[in-house]
């Protein structure tokens, strides 16, 4: 019926116009890395540049050690990913497996951390690593991270898992698999788009940290990005807003590409969470 | 919270029948060494990363530490007594919960606004929500740069804009009385989405019956909405809620690198006096007072939030 | 209901851990790091514009083919995390082999008694041949603790062009400055297109306190902490600078309170102020961005405060080597870089990484032609460079601008704190008074400084 369609449009529009406004300073940002000095601080400000110039980007990869963030942030995350699903699988299968006394005490005490502001475990985390000589290193920096990854791989896996019926594994047991091989061929492929769900926030998480690379990395070649970009502005050598938007746009591309290849899984992952909490 | 998967493990009795490894099976399900070794690994690094760093920055908040390295000396509730007695706690826990309010009102309104206009779409849905993400993706360094960019004065885009359409655009970062909205306004920005996928998802699984059987009864759009979509989506409102407020009251990062607690204090949180006490004035044991106020606080806080609803139910 | 096949746990899932294992296992290895009879020096400074770092790695190659089993590494912090991490580093027992250590800083750690001498260094490289300021900032009970490297100044940059057309002098009074800085952004404003007056770095940054707080303070003939180390902050003459500081704020732009160090520069450079007060990196920011205004601008000295003591002063920063205590053999291969990177050629290089930027410290090369001798200093703003940098060294004490007093570790621990900053914003964005800002912020001192 055209009243039907018409209001379908009117919604269209709506929900169009609100993706604009809310993606515009986004898109705002690779349409500034590529403006020369003139357009980029002119006043009033252009929108459509007069020329197109990537010398900011080179300025990044040749006045910076921006490849050498990237590799540091990548191995960071890979490894924060790596070490809280394996501690984190194992945990969430005990947590919905079985039952003992203290298992809903362990699970609260994984919510628990994540009510201590991260801010303030930093401080003796600090203090730990550096006497046990693990400044300024990938190790360290991945145990800090695991005080934001692990409560949340544990916390979100065990949603997952539960949602997985124990049925499922005890038909698989009555076939005469070992409960290693249920969690194998039954749980696993069943929770797989929780688990890459968790995996890909875990990433996210890590990739953006700030807060403990700010406190433990100290020297170029362990910087990871967000570190270096926000020392853009901080530095006294005058790096120009160009080249922080450039690298605002490096910086993000991964991260947005890893939710657009994952897309299916973090949606499909954050349905069955909350639809069975 | 508990589902059909629930009920079925607490009856948890295996089922009959199966030949190789059914006795294996039921002594590993009674035996208690398994869970634990499987929990140990977690356990142990949540203890050593967690547990441990708290329990060391308790018992920093009742020292004093005169330089960094020092031996720390004990001053009991000193530290506490200074922070509670100084104003500029309270003004910053007065930001606090200005913040946490604020964002999480708004994180809540955009989120379930959205979403309630995603649902009604048919097409697109799937593809305008992937783009909704995007400011949840960005890192937030990033986010503080970009918006400090795109609001300055001089050369930022929204000023122009805004006053090209002819609305007053005041200093929105400058400005100590404007700073702290600008602030609320750029988390929300940064974690509506959250809520945004979390409550679409409940949406999805709202069965199409609920709203037919009510407009039978010939209830109209807002009544909809009331009878039947918040009930079914307040659960989740109630999670999210808790958790963003959490988030937001222990949120360091992305205040500080937009203001660094500026100007003038104005977006000043209990986070970044703890940072500023720690990691500048290197005064350890009164930055671990702020985290240990802080922490309880937020315990405090949560239990009560807790308890009020389940007395609601 | 799933096949389940009776194989044992498949292979798939041991590749799979040992995948992450050996994930793991990398990263360990890269956290443990080398071992072996190399030996690493690290090199720690803000100095971190590429040309700047390419000096130092060029030294680090000469010091590399002499000593095979040694690695030089230059390590980079911004100049207010430095001397964090320079204590943090101590304390945790792996300090760096050698810092470039800027002067309040230095003498925190001067007290400390965590530095080796260096007076067999400076004999070597000449003392009479330093500024003897330069030595006595690192100088405790009679020995040198570091060797002065580089002198930063900042001075009141200007555009000519817009003097020119508003009849417009260079000012000595702050008097003199004001209206200037008024007079433009007035006219430019009823002419339609306002040109700021000066653009002033009123967020909470480093920049707040070295370049607008301490210039204005010590212009007007003042410290926040005497010679005998008392809080001197709720004076007039400090007073009257923070006042002066606001005044100049109602003519920057609107939101100058997110100002840090980037944006007075970047607002100059585009045209939208008239004064910035910076350094002679001025320059090469200008060179890169926007190179004809190298030819529209001239500088003075930040001009005389109105307190009797009123003087010409300018924030600088005095950097020096330093080098932690740590083994003879670490010492000695530290000292051998460092006289390595003084020597005149290297020397040079090092200092002409910024052009103008980085004044010498040793007077055989600040009165050397090779130094002067740079592209920039051919251009009318180079030229305002060397005019005030030869007229300052001894009239006005370019060079010499705060009195030893005021090198103490307190006054680092003030700064870090960000106390003054404070008082400024109070004062230039807030609502509070003068007055009100310096007693509230001598306060804020005593009770950090446990007096």
């Amino acid at each position: 019926m055209r009243a039907r369609w018409l209001r379908e449009a009117l919604l269209l529009v709506l929900a169009i116009g609100a993706v604009l406004a809310v993606d515009f300073p986004i898109a705002w940002m690779p349409l500034s890395s590529i403006k020369e000095f003139g357009d980029l601080f002119s006043s009033p400000p252009r929108i459509v540049p007069r020329e197109i110039t990537f010398r900011h980007y080179i300025t990044l990869f040749e006045r910076t050690g921006f490849g050498t963030y990237f590799v540091n942030s990548t191995v960071v995350a890979l490894a924060t990913v790596a070490l809280s699903l394996l501690l984190s699988l194992p945990a969430a299968y005990a947590l919905t497996r079985y039952r003992f006394p203290g298992r809903e005490a362990y699970a609260r005490f994984a919510l628990l951390a994540y009510m201590f502001p991260p801010v303030f475990l930093a401080i003796p985390l600090f203090v730990i690593l550096v006497r046990m000589r693990l400044g300024n290193s990938y190790v360290g920096l991945v145990l800090t991270h695991m005080t934001f990854a692990l409560p949340f791989s544990i916390w979100l896996l065990r949603a997952f898992f539960r949602a997985v019926p124990l049925e499922l594994e005890e038909a698989a047991w009555v076939d005469g698999a070992t409960q290693l091989q249920g969690v194998w061929h039954v749980v696993l492929p069943l929770s797989f788009a929780g688990v890459m769900a968790t995996a890909i926030f875990t990433a996210v998480l890590s990739w953006n940290d700030y807060l403990f690379a700010a406190i433990l990395m100290t020297t170029e070649g362990k910087k990871t990005l967000p570190l270096a970009v926000a020392l853009l502005t901080s530095e006294a050598s005058s790096t120009e807003w160009g080249v922080i938007m450039a690298a605002g746009v490096l910086v993000t591309i991964p991260a947005v590409a890893l939710f657009a290849g994952m897309h299916r899984y973090v949606v499909q992952g954050i349905g069955v969470g909350a639809l069975k909490e | 919270m508990a589902g059909a998967a629930e009920s079925i493990r607490l009856r948890g009795q295996p089922s009959p029948a199966g030949v190789a490894g059914r006795a294996q099976r039921r002594a590993a399900r009674r035996s208690w060494l398994v869970p634990l070794a499987l929990l140990l690994p977690s356990g142990l690094a949540l203890g050593g990363i967690i547990l441990y760093p708290l329990t060391y920055s308790l018992y920093l908040s009742f020292h004093e530490l005169p330089l960094f390295g020092a031996r720390p000396r004990f001053v009991g509730l000193e530290q506490f007594r200074r922070l509670l007695a100084s104003d500029w706690f309270w003004h910053d826990l007065w930001n606090t919960t200005v913040f946490t309010a604020g964002s999480v009102l708004v994180q809540l309104t955009a989120g379930v606004g959205l979403a309630l206009l995603l649902n009604r779409l048919r097409t697109g849905r799937s593809v305008l929500r992937g783009l909704l993400l995007a400011p949840y993706i960005v890192p937030t360094v990033v986010v503080a740069l970009l918006w400090r960019w795109v609001l300055n004065d001089l050369y930022g885009i929204i000023p122009h804009l805004l006053t090209t359409l002819g609305i007053p655009s005041p200093q929105w970062l400058a400005n100590p009385s404007w700073a702290m909205a600008t602030v609320i306004g750029i988390n929300a920005w940064m974690f509506f989405p959250f809520v945004l996928l979390v409550v679409m998802a409940r949406l999805e699984g709202v069965p199409p019956s609920l709203y037919e059987a009510a407009a039978l009864d010939g209830a109209g759009g807002w009544q909809r909405f009331r009878y039947v979509t918040l009930p079914q989506l307040r659960e989740v409102l109630v999670v999210v809620g808790l958790l963003r407020g959490i988030w937001m009251f222990n949120k360091f990062d992305s205040v500080w690198l937009i203001t660094a607690g500026g100007p003038v204090g104005a977006t000043e949180t209990l986070p970044i006096l703890g940072y500023i006490a720690s990691f500048a004035r290197f005064d350890l044991g009164a930055g671990a007072a702020v985290g240990t106020v802080v922490f309880a606080i937020i315990m405090a806080l949560t239990v009560a939030y807790l308890w009020l609803l389940r007395t609601e139910e | 209901m799933r096949e389940v096949s009776t194989r044992p746990v498949g292979s798939q899932a041991w590749v799979r851990a040992a995948i992450v294992l050996g994930v793991l296992a990398g990263c360990l290895a890269g956290g443990v790091g080398s071992v072996g009879a190399q030996i690493t020096l690290e090199v720690l400074s803000g100095e971190s514009d590429p040309n700047s770092v390419a000096a130092i790695k060029e030294v680090a190659n000469q010091l590399q083919a002499k000593h095979p089993n040694v690695t030089v590494q230059p390590q980079f912090a911004t100049w207010g995390d430095l001397y964090k991490r320079t204590v943090a580093a101590i304390a945790a027992g792996a300090p760096p082999a050698i810092v470039l250590q800027s002067d309040s800083p230095a003498v925190g750690l001067l007290e400390q008694d965590v530095l080796t001498p260096m007076d067999d260094l400076v004999n070597q490289l000449g003392r009479e041949d330093f500024f003897p300021r330069a030595l006595s900032v690192f100088t405790k009970d009679g020995k040198v603790y570091g060797v002065p490297s580089i002198w930063n100044y900042t001075i009141v940059w200007y555009r000519s062009d817009l003097y020119e057309k508003y009849g417009l002098k260079a000012a000595t009074t702050w008097e003199e400055f004001e209206r200037n800085v008024r007079t433009i952004t007035e006219r430019t404003r009823q002419e339609g297109n306002v040109v700021y007056g000066i653009g002033l770095p009123l967020g909470t940054s480093s920049a707040c306190q070295d370049e607008l707080f301490h210039d204005f303070v010590w212009s007007n003939g003042v410290t926040i902490l005497d010679r005998q180390g008392n809080v001197t902050f709720n004076t007039p003459e400090v007073t009257q600078a923070l006042e002066f500081i606001k005044q100049l704020a109602a003519s920057a732009p609107p939101d100058s309170a997110t100002y840090s160090h980037l944006d007075p520069l970047t607002a100059f450079t585009a045209g939208k102020t008239a004064h910035v007060i910076y350094g002679g990196r001025l320059m090469t920011y200008l060179q890169r961005n926007k190179a004809e205004l190298l030819e529209k601008i001239d500088a003075f000295l930040v001009p005389k405060g109105p307190s009797a003591r009123g003087r010409h002063a300018s924030f600088n920063a005095l950097k020096g080597w330093i080098v932690p205590k740590q083994s003879a053999e670490r010492t000695a291969l530290a000292k051998e870089f460092i006289a390595l990177m003084e020597s005149r050629q290297n020397a040079l290089r090092w200092l002409q990484a910024v052009p103008l930027h980085h004044l010498p410290a040793r007077r055989s090369l600040s009165q050397s032609k090779e130094f002067w001798d740079v592209p920039l200093a051919s251009t009318r703003a180079g030229k305002a460079v060397v005019r005030l940098a030869s007229e300052a060294t001894d009239r006005y004490g370019l060079f010499a601008t705060y009195a030893a007093g005021e090198r103490n570790a307190n006054v680092s621990k003030v700064l870090e704190a960000f106390i003054p900053c404070k008082s400024v914003q109070q004062v230039a964005v807030g609502r509070t008074s003068a007055a009100e800002a310096a007693k509230r912020g001598e306060q804020e001192i005593r009770q950090l400084l446990g007096k």
